[in-house]
């Protein structure tokens, strides 16, 4: 038990006293009853010393100037939040779903369009009756000399490169196969299947 | 807590909470720039916190960015001062304390620079914010009895300070 006189108060009592001291202190409940701390406190010059020592402490932090928060940097935060915080009326509804609405149909219709875009262009759209007829004439005639071991896309390519010089048409035909790197190697190819 | 709960929130707690960040950074710059960005975190979380905890919530948040930046700081910036005269004065609630005059406050303002940022942030959450350990303990991420232990610390080298200043006659 804690004694009550100071002559009987060891240096571990006064330990004990001034952390009940400094909680009292924090407002918040102390091991050792108040009047306890009291009594010991008139009869203790250092603890008396040490409670008053806290207490100018505490006046000169209530003292401390304060730093309000300006008004235009209050005035910002409360700019950036004041439209969320604004009730979903019908009207703002609608609104927001019309944009959403036709951001939507632009992206779609972006997609859809460069997936027509991609698409290749049929040959009955870019060539008279008469060209196909020549084109498929020519493709024939290359594939009798190339024979079956040729893929048929490389064969279109060779086609391509061989009649160039002699057809008009192949002028326009569009390469939808690879092609070969250089007329040396296509002509190679073509002469020694 | 709702819109409306959050911009009264923000009304009450803007000055205890800037000026708490104030006296961590001791720059008035950094710490507007860092209250507004803890009022709009809360604002972003604000469904999340009950208005109960929005001033613990803020102070925590500031003392998380305060640390930050603290740490940030070239070493030649670490013991700049506040400006006294860009603020107001204390209003302490009892009339004989008000007495304290601007030396004082500067004493003690060089003081809480010396300690480190952890303690300053602790007793001055303890003697201006007025938290309790509890509240303390959530702020700082403590058991009770660090927090005790550290404010307890923190006391001392601020009275050991103090009393060495002349400034201050009570301490002498």
């Amino acid at each position: 038990m804690i004694s009550h006189a100071h002559s009987e108060s060891t240096s571990h009592d006064c330990k004990a006293f001034r952390e009940a001291i400094e909680i009292q202190h924090d407002g918040e409940d102390s091991p050792i009853q108040v009047e306890q701390l009291d009594r010991h406190v008139l009869d203790c010059p250092r603890c008396a010393d040490f409670r008053d020592e806290l207490d100018s402490l505490r006046n000169l932090f209530q003292n401390l100037p304060e730093a309000p928060f300006p008004v235009e940097a209050l005035d910002e935060v409360l700019a950036d939040s004041v439209e969320r915080i604004q009730p979903i009326t019908p009207l703002v509804m609608i609104r927001k779903m019309g944009i959403s609405l036709a951001a939507a149909a632009m992206l779609t219709f972006a997609v859809v369009g460069a997936w027509f875009a991609a698409q290749p262009t049929s040959l009955e759209e870019q060539y008279t009756e008469a060209e196909l007829v020549r084109l498929e004439q020519d493709l024939y005639a290359i594939m009798y000399r190339l024979g079956d071991t040729v893929q048929l896309s490389e064969k279109i390519a060779v086609h391509d490169v061989l009649i160039k010089e002699t057809s008009p048409i192949i002028r326009v035909v569009p390469l939808t196969a690879p092609r070969l790197n250089n007329d040396t190697e296509t002509k190679s190819q073509a002469q020694n299947p | 807590m709702s819109p409306q709960e959050y911009r009264q929130a923000v009304h009450e707690h803007s000055n205890r909470v800037h000026s708490y960040a104030a006296w961590l950074l001791r720059d008035l710059e950094e710490s507007r720039d860092v209250t507004q960005d803890a009022l709009m975190k809360l604002w972003i979380n604000h469904e999340k916190v009950v208005p109960e905890a929005a001033r613990s919530w803020l102070l925590k948040a500031v003392y998380r960015m305060c640390i930050d930046r603290v740490r940030r700081r070239p070493p030649r910036a670490l013991g700049r001062t506040i400006d006294l005269a860009a603020l107001t004065p204390g209003h302490s609630p009892i009339p004989e304390h008000r007495s304290i005059n601007e030396e004082q406050s500067r004493a003690l303002s060089e003081a809480l620079g010396l300690l480190p940022i952890r303690e300053r942030a602790l007793i001055l959450l303890r003697e201006v914010q007025q938290l309790s350990y509890a509240e303390l303990s959530e702020v700082f991420e403590m058991p009770l009895g660090s927090i005790k232990g550290t404010l307890h610390r923190a006391r001392q080298n601020l009275r050991e300070v103090l009393k060495s200043d002349t400034r201050l006659e009570m301490y002498s």
